[in-house]
């Protein structure tokens, strides 16, 4: 317990501190010259407006007298930029000690304010034994063009291996950073390995007293902007990782003898086990078809208790449920119950009591990394398996531990990535396919008449599929029926003015994954149409009509990245009171300009009923930025048309 | 943003939920060899639940305080609560805080689950996790966080634990209503023989005590509803149920042990900031610098505020008695960073130096908080200062002048408001109190709204519209009072990058394929001048062809009203905004050539007592004109105009959706 509780804490440590590492041995005296243009400096011209730029930062890392040493010097150029003026350092008790700490500010004039104030210290945690603490300080006096510097040492209490990793770029942008780790070796030792990532050309250099160094330049600060990749998948990073196994020259060398080893254990825990095949056919008949016998079992793999999608437990509550932990698929089936894992083993062993070929695949889902598979890294495999099956002639990538998680769908986060399927003979890596924008639609369905004040009202059914369907069973599996009706309302407000009113009538498929999530309910939304003289103006796209558009700034810096391809279909029927005509309806409006997004937007007049259509597919995860512009266009353009108006001639007019 | 914190950690844990939650993932907690449930909790367990709505996830069964006073003003507490959970969400309740710093101490702490089937749990001090984590940069406080197994629905869920203090005030607080409902909520009182006491009951009708005896004395109250957060709604202090108690020993004995009068609360912060206040050799150098070519009264207040206010660094400090006394103003003035009590008594230093007396003024960033009926320090949560004004100098321009009785006329500054000019009162300070202390005694102060026109937001546009349904032209905007201290907060603490993205995503509510051509702020550092935008776009489809009708919307940009009861849910509490104002439109945009206007929306005209509106369009030549008026003259609007309010934001939204309609000529 100590270790996941110290795991946890180093966790905490690391989430912490957002502050900038540095190194210098020098002493307090001795800092850097500052040059004339550093104090006249009054904004970035690699960066323009920033609030604050780092002019140089240093880290030595020392693990044969196991001490860190951190400096970094940081222009101030606005009022908010005064913020970095105010410094934590995190660090666990016992583990290490944080020692001198020297401070200063220093004004555009030259002034210089030596930081002489109390170094505060904070408690972040404290559990057991484990504590976790802060020295806090602020500089003096920070104003606009200011620079402010300061070191420290972090001083730990023994020698040991333990890895590095530099993070190359921060939040601000960075003139020049110089890093050194001189690692502990000694005979016996493990041997030291580094690698990159997102930092195409960078190289440390090994030094004459076995030492590591690395300088860099002009690297850009990581912004933070809506639909990007997690920051820890685009910052820049060198790693540097002590282990005892033998490093591959390439990385299939690497990766075939791990999935030789990863192989050996799940051949150990499926196996060729009697009770598997009787249970296969107790589920399937002989005549069923491949897909058929498939789905059988999946949904029998699905029938096994997950213990890890029950609500999270406190330690008193997991010792009393004493669950017999699983060493093998017998066990589950003994026990009716398994994690993750062991339903996905479960569902392979299945499989191949069938006859189909079967195995695991190990990957990072994408809610928490991309697998990098030249980091030759084992461990970003280890935290997610599905199950890849050959039925007939087709490959089927499934995970029946995941709940409600319909025969066929993946979650999004275990789609368009790469996986391992380890083999006796080696790795064989595959594509887990992405999901189709046809998979995961939101359907809403309007059947409203319009009244003389503008007012529309009517019902609406909405229906979700695939991905949304299994996100928000996802989200709402632990809730309540009165939560359930609560999440689908405000869903469905979240697309309305402020001044609609709906009532939510049923909601069926909650816990049938393989029918649509779908709700219905009565609509009222009054003043959606208004009066103006002798017409009602309505907008077309009444969904849409009172939403923000997507990308609304005119410059971005990072990818575009949307968890999973979807499509928005809608469908409205409005009648129109006796006598009201509509004069001219909007032309059918296409946008298609390639990269999987396509918008159509039309209305038909049948009768008394205006029919309007809507389609909004976004087919693609990940657009590189360069199509910003473009990709912006589309959007805006879209709701534009979703805005359109229809102009309706009130009965007691005449043509016009 | 000011220093929600001050003081605060006396009175609701300054943790936020998400921090708890990260305590949380720390649990360690060792099975119980033998579970001995409280009879309190067990009796609980077997009440009655309330009738509650179908959104409730738990009832407080039994919520007790039970206060014991020594003599010597030490005060020992016990907090017993019982939840029975009912729904899944209800599940959160099981993960708990506990406060305590270097003047108050835990001295026990349990908590027990009784659930519905199987073993009882019991959860002891040493399973908690302790945590510093708050939102102030500096403090030492702390928290025990405890996780009750099994808190699901249908189990009763509870905790108790002692706390040991020495309070500086001879006060408790009994929060009777809180955003569940309570079955059941008793608060016990014990003293010292001779002690007396003296109960405010707040936002609640006035309970008898079931216990009355001169050593105790105990209140009980039942099935108490629950506080529903609503949008816009007041602070829930504002709203919710309590009771405040002041306790002290025989009359004439009790200033030794704290002050229970906002007279005397007024003295008590007096003397403990005046050690603070002594001036350095530093301070005195600076104030003359400063006030160099400074001939008036007003032009020295103006420039020491103004240095105080934008030079010193505002820096959230929370340590031990800090929490309540400055630091020294010459430390403060040193390292150029202070929180809000700091700051102030710095400018108090400083204005002493050229002979302009002040006060220390405690104030409170929420309205409705403070009760005048019930004199208390605790619950303030700020500090400015009042300055008196002299007889000779004129009030013209000074919003934020009041009478007192005590103290004559008083200037109020907030050198911790860094963008609100001089002469004006920051929002949060408006319809509020302050205590204004002196060695002399303190005076409970009421701030008065702002007059609209102090808020003021003019926009002017002139604009072109195109064949082709784009729209372009050129905007300004100037902001003075709080509608240029909100804009200008945003914009100080934006890179310029981050400017053009608010800008951008302001346009991009109201337009489509819209391009920012040109934008410059000015005056955005002179705190004391209006600030201006000025910016320039081009839209594209702005106006909607239908056939050969084209369908422009007046309005083109901004939002007036606030949304607030717009829709047809049934309101159980007032609505409070942010601010009084005074904001107008008048926009030009240019008729394409060859279309005329066919149709367009009647004028808006409406009055309320808390706002106005007006709007209307007129066509002049080839150009329409929409001009419009929103005001605001009252921050509370009561329950029983939510109609009007109702009605009032709704026209607003129809109006700002009206569209004319042109048509081509010669059609």
């Amino acid at each position: 317990m100590r270790s996941s509780r110290l795991a946890i804490a180093l966790c905490l440590l690391m989430a912490g501190a957002a502050i900038l590492l540095a190194f210098s041995a020098r002493a307090a005296a001795d800092w850097p010259p500052i040059s004339q243009d550093e104090l006249a400096m009054r904004d970035n011209p690699a960066e323009p407006g920033a609030n604050a730029m780092i002019f140089y930062r240093e880290v030595l890392v020392n693990s044969v007298d196991s001490s860190e040493n951190y400096y970094v010097r940081i222009k101030v150029f606005t009022g908010e930029g005064k913020k970095y003026g105010d410094v934590e350092i995190p660090y666990i008790k016992g583990d290490a000690q944080v020692n001198d700490l020297h401070a200063r500010t220093i004004h555009p004039d030259g002034k210089i304010i030596e930081f002489n104030s109390k170094v505060m210290e904070k408690l972040v945690v404290k559990a057991g034994d484990i504590k976790i603490l802060e020295k806090t300080f602020t500089l003096p006096d920070v104003t606009p063009g200011s620079i402010i510097e300061y070191r420290y040492k972090i001083q730990r209490d023994a020698n040991s291996f333990y890895n590095i990793t530099w993070r190359l770029q921060e939040e601000l942008f960075t003139r020049r950073a110089h890093f050194v780790f001189k690692p502990y070796m000694s005979p016996g030792s493990p041997q030291l390995l580094w690698r990159t990532l997102r930092a195409p050309g960078v190289s440390p250099q090994k030094q004459k007293d076995g030492s590591y160094a690395l300088d860099i330049n002009d690297v850009a600060g990581l912004a933070d902007e809506d639909f990007m990749l997690p920051q820890d998948e685009l910052r820049g990073r060198v790693e540097f990782i002590y282990t005892r196994e033998e490093y591959a020259k390439d990385s299939k060398e690497y990766w075939d003898r791990i999935a030789k080893v990863f192989a050996e254990y799940e051949d150990k825990f499926v196996g060729k086990r009697s009770s598997i095949r009787d249970v296969v056919s107790q589920v399937t008949k002989p005549t069923d078809s491949a897909e058929e016998k498939l789905r059988k079992l999946y949904a029998r793999a699905q029938q096994v208790h997950n213990l890890d999608e029950e609500p999270s437990k406190s330690t008193q509550e997991e010792k009393r449920q004493k669950s017999k932990d699983n060493n093998n698929v017998e066990d589950i089936l003994k026990h009716g119950y398994g994690g993750n894992d062991d339903i996905d083993r479960f569902f392979v062993a299945l499989a191949q009591a069938a006859g189909f070929e079967s195995s695991v695949v190990n990957l990072t889902p994408r809610s928490r990394g991309l697998f990098h598979r030249d980091l030759q890294d084992w461990h970003e495999l280890v935290d997610d398996l599905i199950v890849w099956v050959h039925a007939g002639d087709k490959d089927y990538y499934l995970d029946p531990a995941v709940h409600l998680c319909p025969f066929g769908i993946l979650p999004w986060s275990e789609t368009s990535i790469m996986g391992m399927r380890p083999t006796k003979q080696g790795a064989v890596f595959v594509t887990i396919p992405a999901i189709p924008s046809s998979s995961s639609i939101t359907e809403r369905k309007l059947q409203l008449t319009l009244d003389l004040d503008g007012s529309l009202s009517g019902t609406l059914t909405v229906r979700f599929t695939g991905e949304r369907a299994l996100t928000y069973r996802q989200n709402e599996r632990e809730d309540d029926e009165t939560g359930k009706k609560k999440f689908i309302t405000d869903k469905v407000k979240e697309w309305l003015p402020s001044t609609a009113k709906f009532d939510l009538t049923s909601v069926t498929g909650w816990d049938t994954p393989e029918t649509p999530l779908e709700a219905q309910g009565n609509l009222r939304i009054a003043g959606m149409g208004e009066t103006v003289g002798r017409r009602i103006l309505l907008p077309i796209g009444l969904y849409e009509a009172g939403q923000r558009q997507l990308f609304d700034a005119s410059a971005r810096k990072q990818d575009i990245y949307f968890h999973y391809a979807y499509e928005d279909v809608d469908d409205i029927a409005i009648q129109l009171p006796t006598g009201v005509q509509a004069s001219s309806l909007p032309a059918p409006q296409v946008l298609d300009p390639g990269g999987q997004l396509k918008y159509e937007i039309s209305v038909k007049k049948e009768g008394s009923v205006l029919h309007v259509q809507r389609r909004l597919t976004v087919g693609g995860i990940i657009y590189p930025v360069a199509y910003y512009s473009a990709i912006r266009q589309f959007f805006s353009t879209a709701k534009s048309n979703d805005e359109q108006q229809l102009v309706l001639q009130a009965p007691s007019s005449g043509n016009n | 943003m000011m220093n929600n914190n001050w003081y605060c950690k006396r009175l609701v844990p300054a943790i936020t939920s998400g921090l708890l939650l990260i305590a949380a993932g720390l649990f360690c907690a060792q099975p119980a060899a033998a579970v001995d449930v409280p009879t309190w909790l067990r009796q609980a367990a077997k009440e009655t639940l309330p009738s509650v709505t179908p959104e409730t996830i738990a009832v407080i069964l039994h919520d007790e305080v039970e206060t014991t006073v020594q003599n010597n003003g030490e005060v020992e507490t016990t907090y017993r609560r019982a939840y029975m959970i009912l729904r899944p969400a209800g599940r959160d309740l099981g993960i708990f805080g506990v406060h305590f710093d270097n003047e108050t101490k835990i001295t026990w702490m349990k908590a027990w689950c009784i659930p519905k089937e199987g073993k009882e749990y019991e959860v002891k001090e040493k399973d908690a996790v302790e945590s510093g984590l708050t939102e102030s940069f500096y403090s030492d406080d702390r928290y025990k966080v405890m996780e009750i197994p099994a808190a699901l629905p249908g189990n009763v869920i509870g905790y108790e634990y002692h706390q040991k203090q020495r309070p500086f005030f001879l006060q408790d607080e009994w929060r009777i209503q809180g955003n569940l409902p309570t079955r059941r909520s008793r608060f016990t009182l014990n003293l010292p023989s001779g002690w007396e006491h003296v109960a405010m009951w707040i936002h609640y009708p006035e309970q008898k005590p079931v216990v009355d005896t001169p050593t105790q004395v105990a209140w009980e109250v039942e099935n108490i509803p629950a506080i529903k957060r609503e949008p816009s709604m007041p602070d829930p202090r504002a709203v919710s149920g309590r009771m405040g108690v002041t306790f002290h020993p025989p009359s004439g004995t009790t200033s030794a042990l704290g002050p229970t009068n906002w007279d005397q609360i007024g003295v008590w912060l007096s003397q403990l900031a005046s050690g603070p206040l002594q001036p350095t050799a530093e301070i005195q150098l600076k104030v003359k610098e400063l006030t160099a070519s400074a001939t008036t009264w007003r032009e020295r207040v103006q420039v020491l505020g103004t240095y105080v206010q934008s030079r010193i660094r505002y820096v959230d400090i929370e340590i031990g008695i800090g929490g309540y006394q400055p630091h020294a103003a010459a430390d403060t003035f040193h390292h150029q960073y202070g929180d809000c009590k700091d700051k102030a008594t710095l400018l108090s230093a400083m204005l002493r130096e050229v002979g302009i007396p002040s006060y220390l003024a405690l104030a409170q960033t929420e309205r409705g908080v403070i009760v005048p009926e019930f004199a208390s320090a605790i619950t303030f949560n700020h500090m400015i200062l009042a300055i008196p004004l002299p007889a000779d100098v004129s009030v013209e321009g000074l919003s934020a002048v009041v009478g007192t009785s005590k103290f004559g006329k008083l200037l109020i500054f907030d050198p911790t408001s860094e963008y609100t000019p001089f002469g004006n009162l920051p929002n949060y300070e408006q319809e509020n109190y302050i205590l204004v202390s002196a060695p002399q005694g303190g005076e409970l102060v009421h701030l008065p709204l702002s007059d609209p026109a102090t808020n003021r937001l003019v926009r002017t546009a002139k604009l072109e519209l195109h064949p082709d349904g784009s729209l372009s032209g050129a905007v300004v905007e100037i902001r003075s009072g709080n509608e240029a201290t909100i804009q200008r907060e945003m914009l100080v603490s934006s890179s310029a990058t981050d400017r053009t993205k608010q800008l951008e995503s302001f346009l991009g509510a109201f337009l489509r394929g819209f391009h920012l051509t040109k934008a410059s702020a000015e005056n955005v550092d002179k705190v004391g001048e209006p600030l201006e935008l000025h910016y320039e776009f081009t839209a594209e489809r702005y106006a909607k062809t239908a056939g050969d009708l084209l369908v422009v919307r007046a309005r083109v940009i901004g939002e007036k009203g606030s949304g607030v009861a717009e829709g047809d849910d049934p309101r159980r509490l007032p609505v409070e905004f942010d601010d009084t104002t005074l904001q107008t439109d008048d926009f030009e945009i240019k008729l394409p050539p060859g279309y005329t206007v066919d149709d367009l929306p009647r004028p808006t005209k409406t009055e309320t007592e808390f706002g106005s509106y007006t709007s209307q369009i007129q066509v002049t030549g080839d150009t329409i004109h929409y001009t419009r008026t929103y005001q605001l003259k009252k921050v509370f609007v009561p329950l029983d105009k939510m109609d009007e309010l109702r009605k009032f934001n709704r026209q607003i939204a129809g109006d700002e959706r009206a569209s004319v309609v042109l048509k081509r000529s010669g059609q």
